[in-house]
């Protein structure tokens, strides 16, 4: 056990680098519209888990890295992924307590901020496409929270860091 | 000593500025780095040190379908392999009988092109790449390939198979590159007809297994079936490469334009390794080992397979 007073940041990092590689794993082409934004989703839960010591500066950090492993505009997951956390930041103390599922429709919530402005940009930059496929990752977002969520809290029950 | 929230080494009360304030600084900056990035172009060294960083990332996610393959190879019995090696030669023996022909045709090529005082085309150059088995976005057909500035990559660089062209590059980093395949609604390829040197332009439309001709008038001479080649203008592919075959011609009475599609003839979502090309580089054609060439599993190509790598032509 980590004596009091520190927080270990390896298993947040861990998770952080399996959501990127998530971000970008091979799915088949049917299935590929309904990828979970990961990044977003684990930014989030540890916003919401540690919200003094993660915040917007990990969020725009990780934001940078993944637009340029998906090869996308700097900054726009960037922009994205700090609006999205600033939502969370502010609302954190009543989405803490929020039953599981009022918890994954605030998330999802949030992920629709984030994905609107994904979207944005890329209309700005001049190749958005627009379809139903814009709104799969919202409902996948949904689904997978929950799941996201109990995986996270074993971790973190396990490793017994504090809450 | 003993505090309200252990975990916790800040002060209870921020003293810095406001999360609001840090929220719209940070927008701002993330807006600043897009106009920058894709207005201007400036932010290339900070992509590049970050695609070096995160390229660690795009080979452990490559990696699961890399060592399937590898496995799939390794695991093969031999009956197989030797049925399989049985067909490359029967493949290499016909090709051969074709180069052959075209040791004399190209001979020919060049006294012509002689008579007709214009210079003589060159070889170009290939190398081999493989493709990482990495999304880059579901909305537009981009690849991650593992050959990058190291390797002599260039933007603008043309990427073809063995069937045809694939894309060109749009993005070089130290040790990969993207590029952008045909068949990207923001991409155009120049072509022609080879039956009767029609030329225009093959627009992607974000789906591998079709691109679009909407120049043509209904009047043009358009069967289906009809080879498109690319035409070499506008200096982004070499002249001559298979692009792709049509298959659907419309002509509309009421409208001024056809309705044509084509198919990619290149295996755009289905190959693992594509070819670089340098164009007109030393007449010196590449040798691809026969036995890599087809399923490509072990073929992280190294030195020895490709001809040394330094862009012949200037990057453009």
């Amino acid at each position: 056990m980590s004596p009091a007073g520190s927080v270990r940041h390896w298993p947040v990092m861990l998770s952080l680098l399996a959501a990127m590689s998530l971000e970008v794993a091979p799915l088949p082409a049917d299935l590929a519209a309904w990828r979970p934004p990961w990044l977003a989703l684990v930014t989030i839960y540890w916003v919401l888990a540690y919200p003094r010591r993660y915040g917007l500066a990990l969020a725009w950090i990780t934001g940078l890295v993944l637009d340029v492993l998906k090869g996308g505009v700097l900054g726009q997951h960037a922009l994205a992924m700090t609006v999205a956390v600033w939502i969370t930041l502010h609302f954190h103390l009543r989405v803490r307590v929020f039953p599981p599922w009022q918890q994954a429709m605030a998330v999802t919530g949030m992920v629709l901020v984030h994905q609107f402005l994904v979207f944005w940009v890329d209309g700005v930059a001049g190749d958005a496409v627009l379809g139903w496929q814009r709104l799969t990752p919202i409902a996948a977002a949904a689904i997978a929270w929950p799941l996201l969520t109990a995986v996270l809290d074993r971790l973190r029950f396990q490793l017994r860091m504090q809450a | 000593m003993s505090r309200l929230n252990p975990s916790d080494n800040k002060p209870l009360f921020d003293r810095g500025p406001s999360l609001g304030t840090r929220a719209v600084l940070l927008a701002v900056l993330s807006v600043a780095l897009m106009f920058l990035d894709h207005r201007e172009g400036h932010m290339d060294s900070v992509r590049r040190a970050l695609a070096v960083a995160v390229y660690p990332i795009r080979v452990l996610v490559d990696m699961p379908s890399a060592a399937f393959l590898w496995t799939r190879e390794s695991l093969a019995d031999r009956a197989t392999l030797l049925e399989e090696n049985e067909a490359l030669r029967a493949e290499s023996l016909r090709q051969r009988v074709h180069l052959q022909q075209m040791v004399a045709l190209e001979a020919e090529n060049a006294r012509l092109r002689a008579l007709m005082d214009s210079p003589a085309k060159l070889a170009d150059r290939v190398q081999v790449a493989e493709i990482l088995a990495v999304d880059l976005d579901p909305y537009r057909h981009r690849i991650a390939i593992n050959r990058g500035e190291y390797a002599g990559v260039y933007a603008g660089q043309a990427l073809v198979d063995a069937e045809g062209i694939v894309g060109q590059v749009i993005r070089v980093d130290p040790l990969g590159a993207e590029a952008i395949l045909i068949s990207d609604p923001s991409h155009a390829t120049p072509v022609e007809l080879i039956r009767n040197g029609l030329r225009t332009v093959a627009l992607g439309v974000g789906d591998v297994s079709r691109v679009e001709l909407p120049f043509l008038p209904n009047s043009a001479d358009v069967r289906v079936g009809d080879l498109l080649v690319s035409s070499g203008l506008g200096d982004a592919f070499p002249h001559g490469y298979p692009v792709a075959r049509v298959t659907r011609v419309e002509r509309r009475p009421g409208e001024s334009f056809a309705r044509i599609e084509a198919e990619p003839t290149a295996a755009l979502n289905r190959s693992r390794q594509v070819l670089l090309l340098w164009e007109g580089g030393e007449a010196e054609p590449v040798e691809v080992p026969a036995d890599r060439a087809g399923t490509g599993a072990d073929a992280r190509p190294d030195a020895t397979e490709a001809t040394d790598a330094s862009p012949a032509g200037d990057p453009r």
